[in-house]
C-alpha cells in the first residue's frame, strides 16, 4: 500500500509541527517598539524630504515627554504579558481588549491634544490591531483566523478613517458652531441664508433630464445593439471605452469648440447670416451675431447627455439580450404583431432596467463637476458651488459643507432606490437554455429608427472626438485655423520640468501607486462581504454602499475639511490625492471582485484550508491565480480612471502635486483651449494605449490557457 | 497493513450551531472510536454538511466542545487541525494540473520537490491513477476526479478524513466501485473517517457506525445491522430502507420471542423486555405472496413489473401494504385474495 510506504515523511512533517514560532503577540510588540525607535512619532508639516534635523528629532516620541510613551508602556506589557498564566480564553480576551483600548485611547489622546500623528504613530496604531486580530482569531473569530481577522480590522479601520469619519465631520461643519455647540437648526437657516435654493432647483432639474434623455438614448442603442445590427459588438466596446478614457471636461470643451461663441456652428452660421453672408440682404446687417448659447442649461445637458448614455445603454443591452426569445414567440404564436409584442411583452420585462438606468443618470448628473464647470457659466449646480465656495473668495466651508450633505443625500437617496427596490424587481431569466430561434425582429420602424439615431451619434460623437483630436493642431481654434505644432511643443518638448510633464508625470505615479491600491483593497472588501460572515460586516457594507453613491465633490470637500487638522494631517501631501484615489475608485475593485468571485466555487477555498494552508497562503495560491483576468483589469481601470479623476482631488492637490486634470483646468480657466485639447487628447490617447496593450495580454494568457488544456 | 494505534478518535460533546436566528444543530453528543468509518446518514437539509464542517473547522460551533484524540480543537481554524475533507464538488482546483493539486498540501508544508513528486505519485497509484499527474483537471472524468480528490485528502496523512457525499455526483455503477475502494483505502490507512450520504445502501454497506440525523439531532446510532433490525423511531425505521409500519404485540411464547400481527406469529431475535403493543416495520422483500395461509389476508391493489422484481400494493384490513416480490415467483392478478407472509429477517420492532 503506498500510503504505509511514507511512514519516514510523517515523522519528519511531525517534527515540523513541533517547531513554535514566536508568538505573533511578541512579533507585533517588536514592530511597535521598532516603529518608536526608528520612525518620527509626530507628523512632519513639510514631508520626509524638506524637513530640518531639529523638526525631525522633534518628531521623535523619544526625543521628548508624550504620548508615544504610553504606548511604547503597552507594547513592554504585552512582551510581558503577566496574565499569561490565565486559562485560555481569559487572556486572550485581555490581549483583545487591551489592544483595542490602548488603540482607541491614542487616538482620543491625539485629538484631545491636538498631536498630529506620524508614520511611527500609524506603525503602532497597526501593531495594535494585529495584536487584537491575532487575540480576537484566538478567541474563535472568523473560524479562528489570524490574516483574515486583521483584514476585516483594517477594512474597517480604513473605511471608518477615510469614509465615515470625513463625512462625519462635514456634517460637524454644518451642525456644531464654532464653541462646538449643537446647532441642528443652523443648517436650515444655511439652506435659506446661501441662495442654496436655486443651485438645488438647478441640480435637481438638469438630472432628471440628464436621466431621461440617457435613458431614451441608451434604450434606443441597447435595441439597435440588441436586435437590429449583427455587428453591435464595435458598438458595445465604443461605449464601454469612450466614458472612461474621456477626461471629465473633455467633452464640454469639444462641445465649447464646436457650438461656442467662436465654435464652427458660429462660425458657419455667420457666414451664411451675418454681416456679408451668403443669404443676407442690404439693410439687414446685424441681424446674426455670435452668441454663448451654449452656456448653460442646455449645453451641460448636451453634454451629460453625451458623456452618460453609455451608462444606461450598458445597463439596457445587458438586459434586453438576457431576455427569454421564447416569451417573444409565444406572444406571436397567439397572433400578436409586432408591436404588440414589444409593447405588450418585451418593454415590460426590461422596464426595471429602464427605471435603473434612469436613477443611474440622475446620480451622474448630480455628481458631475467637469462639465457644468466648462460651460456651467451662469447656471450653478450643487457640484460647482461647493468648489466656488472653497476656491473662491469666500472659502466658505460652512457653505461648502451644506452643499456636500445635500449632494450626497440626493444621490444616496438614488442609488438606495436603485439598489434596494429596482434592483431587486429584476424578470429576467436567465436559464442558460435559450431559445432555440433567437429573438424576433423588431417592428420594421423601430429598426429603422434606431438604426438612424444610433448613426446619427455615432457621427456626432465623431465629430467631437475629432475636433479635440485636431484642435491641438491648429493655431486657435474659431479665430485662427493655421495648422501649428505649437501647443504640442509648449507643452511637451521644453523637458520634463516644463509644460504638461511635471503633471503628466506626478498623474502616472498616482496612479501607478492607486491602482494596485485600489484593486487589492476592492477585492479584498468584495471578498470579506461575500465570504465571511462577521460582526461588523454591516460598518464594510454601508462603507461600500457610500463609495458608491458619493460624488466625487463631497470626498473632496470632506477630506479637506477631515484632514486639514491634528490628529489626522494630510493635507497638501501626495498621499492624501493617493488615498482620495482609492476610495474614489474603489466602486470599480468591489464590482470587479464580487462578479469574479462569485464564478469561483467556495470549496475550492476550503478545500486548500484543509490541506494546512492559512488563508493568507490560499488567497495567494487559489483564490488570486483564478482572480487574475479580474485583478488584472480592476487595475487597469482603476489606473485610468485615476488619470481622469478631478472632482475628489481638485481642493487636495497643490502646485507640488498638480495632476493632469488640474492643469487642463488651469489652462481652460485662461482660456488657453489650443494646450486643454492637447493635453486632452494625449491623454485620451494614453489611456487607451494602456486598455489595448492590456486587453491584449489578459485575452492571450487566457487563450494560451485554453490551448494548453486541450 | 492498518495502524490503528496511531489512530485518534473524534468527538463532539453537545454541540450546537446556529445561522442567525436558525438552530441547524441542536445539541450532538457523538464519539467515533479510533480508526473507524462513521456514516452520518439523514436526509437532505438535516445538518450533515454542518457536522463535517465543524469537525473541518469551516465553521465555529455555537456552544459545545469539538476533540481530536485528546485535543479540544473547539477554536483551531481548518488549517490547524489535521483534518482533510473530500468535498461534495471535489473542490480540485482548475488552475493546477492533477499532480500539483495532488501535492499541493505538501507544497504549502515546504516539503522539497523531489519528495512531493514521489509522494504524489504513490498517493496517486493507491488511487489507480499512476501517471496521470501532468494532466489539467477537466482533463479528467468524473470518476477519476473524484479517486484525485481522495488521493489529495490523503496525502498529508491526516488523523481524520472527512467525505461529504463523494459519490453523489457519480453513476451508480461507479458509485458501487467508488465506495468499495474508499472503504478499503480507509481499512488500509486505519484513518478515522467521518462520511455523509444521504443514501442508506451506501451508509449500510461502508460503515463500522451509522448515525442516523434528523433536524439537526442525532435520531439514533449503531452498526448497520443494528440500526436496520432495531430503529428507534418510524423514522428511522423507514429511511433504513422502505417499511410497511403497522402495529404488533411482542411476547415470550413458550421461551420463544414473537411478535403477534393480526393473529399472525414471527420469531424475533434480541426483543428482552420489548414485550408489548409496539409499532413494528415490515420491509417489502420479506413479505411473500401465497395462496394459503397463514399469512395476513389481503386483496391485491395494483402491481408493476420493475425488472427483476414485481412490486405489489396489497390492501390489508385499512393498511396497504407495499411487497416487492422475485419476478421468478408466479404473478397474482388485481383483485386476488392472498396471505401475506411475513419473512422473520425482515422484521424490525421500533422501540
Ligand atoms: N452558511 C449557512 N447559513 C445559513 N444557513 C445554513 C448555512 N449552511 C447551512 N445552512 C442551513 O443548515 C441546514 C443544514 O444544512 P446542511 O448541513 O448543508 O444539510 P445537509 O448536508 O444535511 O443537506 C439547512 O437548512 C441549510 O439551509
Ligand atoms: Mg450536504
Amino acid at each position: 500500500m503506498a500510503i504505509a510506504q511514507n511512514k519516514p515523511a510523517q515523522n519528519k512533517r511531525a517534527q515540523a509541527n513541533r517547531v513554535s514560532w514566536i508568538d505573533p503577540l511578541v512579533l507585533w510588540s517588536l514592530a511597535g517598539l521598532a516603529a518608536f525607535a526608528l520612525l518620527p512619532w509626530t507628523a512632519l508639516e513639510y514631508g520626509i524630504f524638506d524637513v530640518t534635523g531639529g523638526e525631525l528629532l522633534a518628531a521623535y516620541g523619544w526625543s521628548s515627554v508624550n504620548l508615544s510613551l504610553v504606548a511604547v508602556a503597552v507594547f513592554a506589557l504585552f512582551m510581558a504579558r503577566p496574565w499569561r498564566g490565565l486559562a485560555a480564553p481569559a487572556a486572550h480576551r485581555v490581549d483583545a481588549l487591551l489592544a483595542a483600548g490602548a488603540f482607541l485611547g491614542l487616538l482620543a489622546a491625539a485629538d484631545g491634544g491636538r498631536v498630529a500623528l506620524g508614520y511611527g504613530a500609524a506603525v503602532q496604531l497597526i501593531a495594535l490591531g494585529g495584536i487584537a486580530a491575532v487575540a480576537l482569531a484566538r478567541l474563535g473569530f472568523i473560524r479562528g483566523d489570524a490574516f483574515m481577522t486583521a483584514s476585516i480590522l483594517i477594512i474597517v479601520g480604513l473605511v471608518i478613517l477615510f469614509v465615515f469619519f470625513p463625512i462625519s465631520m462635514v456634517f460637524s461643519k454644518v451642525l456644531v458652531d464654532l464653541d462646538g455647540t449643537f446647532t441642528p437648526f443652523a443648517f436650515f437657516d444655511n439652506v435659506t441664508a446661501f441662495g442654496i435654493g436655486r443651485v438645488l432647483v438647478n441640480s435637481l432639474s438638469l438630472a432628471v433630464a440628464v436621466g431621461v434623455s440617457t435613458t431614451i438614448l441608451g434604450l434606443v442603442f441597447a435595441l439597435y445593439a440588441a436586435r437590429v445590427s449583427r455587428r453591435a459588438q464595435g458598438l458595445i466596446k465604443l461605449f464601454s471605452i469612450l466614458p472612461i478614457i474621456t477626461p471629465p471636461f473633455v467633452i464640454g470643451l469639444s462641445l465649447i469648440l464646436i457650438f461656442g461663441r467662436n465654435g464652427t456652428i458660429n462660425d458657419l452660421l455667420l457666414a451664411l447670416f451675418g454681416d456679408g453672408g451668403l443669404f443676407i440682404g442690404q439693410g439687414n446687417e446685424g441681424w446674426f451675431e455670435r452668441s454663448p448659447y451654449i452656456y448653460g442649461f442646455w449645453g451641460i445637458f448636451l453634454a451629460q447627455t453625451l458623456s452618460f448614455t453609455p451608462i444606461s445603454f450598458m445597463l439596457l443591452v445587458g438586459m434586453i439580450s438576457t431576455t427569454n426569445p421564447a416569451l417573444e414567440e409565444a406572444s406571436l404564436t397567439m397572433r400578436a404583431s409586432d408591436w404588440q409584442t414589444f409593447r405588450h411583452v418585451t418593454f415590460p420585462l426590461i422596464r426595471p432596467g429602464i427605471a435603473n438606468a434612469f436613477l443611474l443618470g440622475v446620480i451622474a448628473s448630480l455628481a458631475d463637476f467637469g462639465n457644468p464647470l466648462v460651460l456651467g457659466g451662469d447656471y450653478d449646480v450643487m457640484a460647482t458651488e461647493i468648489y466656488f465656495s472653497i476656491v473662491g473668495a469666500q472659502l466658505d466651508y460652512a457653505r461648502a459643507a451644506t452643499l456636500g450633505i445635500l449632494l450626497l443625500a440626493f444621490s444616496l437617496a438614488a442609488y438606495v432606490i436603485q439598489r434596494q427596490w429596482i434592483g431587486k424587481k429584476s424578470y429576467v431569466t436567465v436559464t442558460g437554455k435559450g431559445g432555440a430561434g433567437g429573438f424576433q425582429p423588431l417592428p420594421r420602424w423601430m429598426r429603422r429608427a434606431t438604426a438612424a439615431i444610433a448613426f446619427a451619434w455615432i457621427l456626432f460623437t465623431a465629430i467631437l472626438y475629432g475636433s479635440i483630436l485636431l484642435g491641438g493642431f491648429v493655431v486657435n481654434w474659431g479665430a485662427d485655423y493655421t495648422p501649428t505644432l505649437a501647443h504640442y511643443e509648449e507643452l511637451w518638448t521644453r523637458g520634463l520640468g516644463y509644460g504638461a510633464w511635471p503633471s503628466f508625470l506626478t498623474t502616472l505615479g498616482f496612479a501607478a501607486v492607486a491602482a494596485p491600491l485600489t484593486a487589492v483593497l476592492g477585492i479584498l472588501i468584495a471578498y470579506v462581504t461575500t465570504r465571511r460572515r462577521f460582526l461588523g460586516r454591516n460598518v464594510i457594507d454601508f462603507g461600500a454602499m457610500i463609495c458608491f453613491a458619493i460624488p466625487g465633490t463631497v470626498i473632496g470637500v470632506s477630506y479637506v475639511i477631515a484632514f486639514n487638522t491634528p490628529p489626522i494631517l494630510l493635507t497638501g501631501s501626495a498621499v492624501i490625492v493617493i488615498i482620495s484615489f482609492v476610495f474614489r475608485n474603489m466602486p470599480v475593485g468591489i464590482r470587479a471582485g464580487i462578479s469574479a468571485l462569485s464564478q469561483i466555487d467556495v470549496s475550492l477555498e476550503e478545500a486548500s484550508l484543509t490541506q494546512r494552508a492559512g488563508s493568507m497562503r490560499t488567497i495567494f495560491s487559489v483564490v488570486l491565480p483564478l482572480l487574475r483576468p479580474a485583478l488584472i483589469s480592476a487595475i487597469v481601470f482603476s489606473f485610468v480612471k485615476s488619470m481622469t479623476s478631478v472632482s475628489a482631488i481638485i481642493f487636495l492637490v497643490t502646485a507640488d502635486t498638480q495632476v493632469a486634470t488640474t492643469y487642463i483646468l488651469g489652462r481652460v480657466e485662461d482660456g488657453d483651449y489650443g494646450q486643454s485639447i492637447c493635453y486632452g487628447s494625449v491623454l485620451i490617447i494614453t489611456m487607451l494605449a494602456v486598455i489595448l496593450v492590456i486587453n491584449r495580454v489578459i485575452g492571450r494568457s487566457r487563450t494560451e490557457r485554453q490551448t494548453a488544456m486541450e | 497493513m492498518s495502524n490503528p494505534s496511531a489512530s485518534v478518535g473524534v468527538r463532539l460533546e453537545g454541540v450546537t450551531k446556529s445561522f442567525g436566528d436558525t438552530a441547524v444543530l441542536k445539541g450532538i453528543d457523538l464519539a467515533m472510536a479510533p480508526g473507524t468509518l462513521t456514516t452520518l446518514l439523514g436526509p437532505s437539509g438535516c445538518g450533515k454538511t454542518t457536522i463535517l464542517r465543524l469537525v473541518a473547522g469551516l465553521e465555529m460551533p455555537t456552544t459545545g466542545r469539538i476533540l481530536i484524540g485528546d485535543e479540544d480543537v473547539s477554536l483551531l481554524s481548518a488549517s490547524h487541525r489535521d483534518v482533510a475533507m473530500v468535498f461534495q464538488s471535489y473542490a480540485l482546483f482548475p488552475h493546477m494540473t492533477v499532480g500539483e493539486n495532488v501535492s499541493y498540501g505538501l507544497k504549502v508544508q515546504g516539503v522539497g520537490k523531489e519528495e512531493r513528486h514521489a509522494r504524489a505519485e504513490a498517493a496517486m497509484a493507491s488511487v489507480g491513477l499512476a501517471g496521470y499527474g501532468g494532466r489539467y483537471i477537466d482533463q479528467l472524468s468524473g470518476g477519476q476526479q473524484q479517486r484525485i480528490a481522495v488521493a489529495r485528502a490523503l496525502i498529508l496523512e491526516p488523523k481524520v478524513m472527512l467525505f461529504d457525499e463523494p459519490l453523489s455526483n457519480l453513476d451508480s455503477k461507479l458509485r458501487r466501485q467508488m465506495r468499495e475502494d474508499i472503504r478499503r483505502l480507509q481499512q488500509d490507512t486505519g484513518i478515522t473517517s467521518v462520511y455523509v450520504t444521504h443514501d442508506q445502501e451506501e451508509a449500510l454497506s461502508v460503515s463500522d457506525e451509522v448515525v442516523v440525523i434528523s433536524e439537526g439531532a442525532i435520531a439514533q446510532k449503531g452498526t448497520p445491522k443494528h440500526l436496520y433490525r432495531r430503529p428507534v423511531s418510524p423514522f428511522v425505521a423507514t429511511f433504513m430502507g422502505d417499511a410497511n409500519i403497522t402495529t404488533g404485540r411482542v411476547r415470550d411464547l413458550d421461551g420463544v420471542m414473537v411478535v403477534e400481527i393480526d393473529g399472525l406469529r414471527v420469531p424475533i431475535e434480541d426483543a428482552e423486555g420489548l414485550a408489548g403493543e409496539r409499532q413494528v416495520a415490515l420491509r417489502p422483500e420479506s413479505l411473500n405472496l401465497k395462496d394459503i395461509g397463514p399469512g395476513l389476508r389481503g386483496t391485491v391493489r395494483s402491481h408493476a413489473y420493475v425488472g427483476a422484481a414485481t412490486e405489489y400494493w396489497v390492501q390489508w384490513g385499512d393498511h396497504e401494504l407495499f411487497a416487492i416480490m422475485p419476478a421468478s415467483t408466479r404473478e397474482f392478478p388485481v383483485g386476488a385474495q392472498v396471505y401475506v407472509d411475513i419473512d422473520p429477517v425482515g422484521v424490525a420492532v421500533i422501540g
